[in-house]
């Protein structure tokens, strides 16, 4: 009796160990579905996008039912033939979680662009949902094409791959119906005496699909020379013909340019100014040259390395003339140079100034058109524009001391030449005309050094 | 990570030597060698120290034209429990440490003489001098270095030896400065600095391993000299963006 009672419970116990064995596994089993189905998706929100042409969208990199994540890559493609990157900007998620380093490189010739963000130290990732970056665009031309996210690369705190899933978005771009533009200005003549009369012709457009009425305004410097109103077409062009009296006028060179209003709907309002191609100089009646401009390349220059100084000079006389122009650091003349001009013509010369030698700190550049024969108006045969710092070599924000302001100076410039919108010319240590490796080691080897 | 364990790895890594001929998409126009490597330091003179040498080069031939450029540094003292620390100092103490950096280099060679790689050049030698303070709790209060320079400007030799398992530092008034090479990579597109992994890429993989180390100083958290791209002493922002600056868009 007694043996059959402890059979029984030993029966309940080891059923019971079985069954609550199997609701381990059950569970277990459940936990490895859930996670599985719970893939971590990184997305392009929206993903559907209609913009017009000239018109900047933005899209938001979007993360979902991330663990742990410390740090995120991804690679974006476009088509660079419709679309061009206007900014990169770090959303706060990654930020609930503490200071971030983020950074990003595009290549807009390829369309490609990839982003990096990662915390610091020693902390745990960020949980849930959120948005990882922002992009902005500019459609270029009307089409449509795949805004395509891959090699997707999130990291958790101990630097595990976090499985992820990438969703791409999906342009389409097409042209607004109404755009106007002007196409062309021209000027005739091109050196006048004061009084005399400049034609200035504007070639105005209508890009839209609808007839269009606006106002077309012409202007020297920032003077108004006259306003026209005109109507066109879808389709059709018109030349608009404005009359600039010079009278009262004193010689300079003149920037032409002209303007239509834009009209109601108009998206693409960048083509509806226009600069002439050329200048117009009104001349003075006799000899006379002038210096226009002084532009050192750089604002700051490394101690021992070269740097270009501009010097646009201009012969406002009716005659041609033969002069010697010379830059002055402070009170030295760096160089002189022989030039030849005709009436009304302006030339670029280009100085190069090696800096070994001279002291740290500013120094004011010059330059100097020595007269010509029978000139009288000499005021303007000197010019002093612009101070360049000396500093030592990886100083580039002078301030005495190589430190990250130099070092985040470079990298902001990275990869850029001249005329990229993140081209630094003081970042070109080396005067390579390319922001690389080469400027940062420059930094980095003096990194520290105080003076 | 112990000095046995890096030991361990440096043999592993040095069995495993990284070979990168990769000419594929190379510029006809340009030819060029780029070479990368980092090594324990050994012996400083005839004492045992610890420590970390890189060096990375670049020999370039533009159209007949030739261009090299070489950027090196060394970090190493004799009191190995400080460096890659993993506790926090509980009391006040000073750490020595030396500190060889490249300032210009005058020739960069593969195969040169018996050595498989060599630079010449100009080195300076810092003696730097850390001072940590922290409170009853091993809190961290402030720190402080000071710098002194052992040889300025003078004359040295980086010579990488034995199939490139061991190298020697020689540099003019100061004891020879050895080691072993824990890793080379030689290629002929370019090597990237920042490629801590060793990949050939550099990538979010990078910059975390280097992110988790910030703030990371000799003889202070789990400072690692091959990260600290710029040899100031401390994984910071600078070689974050030093890094970030060689991940590039495809």
């Amino acid at each position: 009796m007694r043996d059959n009672l402890l059979k029984t419970r030993v029966t309940r116990w080891l059923t019971f160990i079985y069954l609550f064995s199997l609701l381990l596994a059950s569970l277990s089993l459940l936990t490895c579905l859930a996670a599985t189905l719970a893939t971590t998706k990184v997305s392009v929100s929206p993903s559907s996008i209609t913009a017009y042409v000239n018109q900047d969208f933005s899209i938001d990199l979007v993360i979902g039912d991330v663990v742990d994540l410390y740090g995120w890559e991804f690679k974006l493609s476009w088509n660079p033939t419709l679309l061009s990157v206007v900014s990169v900007i770090e959303c706060p998620f990654l930020k609930t979680g503490g200071n971030t380093f983020f950074s990003h490189n595009e290549n807009q010739d390829t369309g490609h662009m990839i982003v990096d963000c990662t915390l610091l130290g020693l902390v745990p990732g960020v949980n849930g949902d959120g948005i990882l970056a922002t992009i902005t665009f500019n459609v270029k031309t009307a089409g449509e094409c795949p805004l395509d996210l891959y090699d997707v690369l999130l990291l958790d705190s101990f630097e595990r791959q976090i499985i992820s899933e990438a969703i791409d978005g999906y342009g389409n771009f097409s042209a607004s119906d109404h755009d106007i533009a002007i196409t062309s200005v021209y000027v005739s003549p091109r050196n006048v005496l004061p009084g005399q009369m400049v034609q200035v012709n504007v070639t105005a457009q209508n890009q839209g699909a609808r007839a269009e009425s606006f106002n077309v305004a012409a202007y020297a410097n920032s003077e108004i020379i006259g306003t026209q109103p005109v109507s066109l077409d879808s389709g059709t062009s018109r030349i608009i013909q404005f009359t600039w009296d010079t009278t009262g006028h004193s010689k300079g060179v003149y920037t032409i340019y002209a303007n239509a209003t834009a009209v109601l709907g108009e998206v693409d309002m960048a083509d509806n100014n226009k600069t002439a191609d050329e200048t117009v100089t009104i001349l003075y009646n006799g000899h006379d040259i002038a210096i226009s401009s002084v532009e050192p390349s750089k604002t700051v220059v490394c101690e021992t390395y070269c740097i270009s100084i501009v010097v646009t000079v201009v012969n406002y006389g009716l005659y041609p003339e033969s002069f010697n122009v010379s830059v002055n650091v402070n009170s030295t003349i760096l160089e002189t140079k022989n030039t030849a001009l005709n009436s009304g013509d302006s030339v670029k010369l280009d100085f190069i100034w090696n800096t070994t030698g001279f002291t740290k700190g500013n120094h004011v550049i010059s330059a100097y058109a020595a007269p010509v024969p029978g000139e009288t108006e000499t005021g303007d045969n000197f010019k002093t524009d612009g101070i360049v710092a000396i500093a030592m070599i990886g100083d580039i924000i002078p301030d005495g001391v190589v430190d990250i302001f130099d070092v985040t100076t470079v990298a902001v410039a990275f990869g850029s030449i001249p005329y990229n919108p993140n081209w630094n010319p003081n970042a070109d240590i080396n005067n390579d005309q390319t922001v690389d490796i080469f400027d940062i080691v420059v930094v980095a080897l003096h990194f520290g050094e105080t003076g | 990570m112990n000095k046995t364990s890096l030991i361990a790895l440096a043999m592993l890594a040095t069995v495993g030597l990284a070979l990168i001929p990769n000419l594929a998409g190379a510029d006809p126009a340009v030819e060029q060698t780029w070479v990368r490597m980092r090594g324990l330091v050994t012996h400083y003179g005839a004492t045992p120290v610890f420590g970390g040498l890189w060096a990375h080069a670049r020999m370039v031939d533009v159209n007949d034209s030739y261009r090299e450029w070489a950027g090196s540094h060394a970090i190493w003292s004799d009191a190995p429990k400080h460096i890659n620390c993993t506790e926090p100092p509980t009391e006040n103490f000073t750490y020595i440490l030396y500190a060889a950096k490249l300032v210009n280099s005058s020739m960069i060679e593969l195969n040169y003489l018996e050595y498989n790689f060599y630079i010449s050049g100009v080195w300076n030698v810092d003696k730097v001098t850390f001072a940590y303070y922290v409170d009853e709790n091993g809190e961290l209060i402030s720190y402080s270095w000071t710098i002194e320079p052992v040889v300025t400007g003078a004359e040295g030799e980086l010579r990488v030896l034995q199939s490139w398992t061991r190298f020697e530092l020689a540099i003019t008034g100061v004891d020879l400065i050895s080691g072993i090479v824990v890793h080379y990579a030689i290629g002929h597109m370019e090597i990237k600095i920042g490629d801590i992994n060793s990949d050939n890429m550099v990538n979010i993989k990078d910059l975390v391993g280097v992110a988790k180390k910030y703030g990371a100083m000799p003889a202070l958290g789990n400072y690692e000299f091959e990260m600290d791209f710029n040899a100031d002493y401390k994984i910071d922002i600078g070689d974050l963006t030093t890094l970030a600056a060689n991940i590039q868009a495809p």
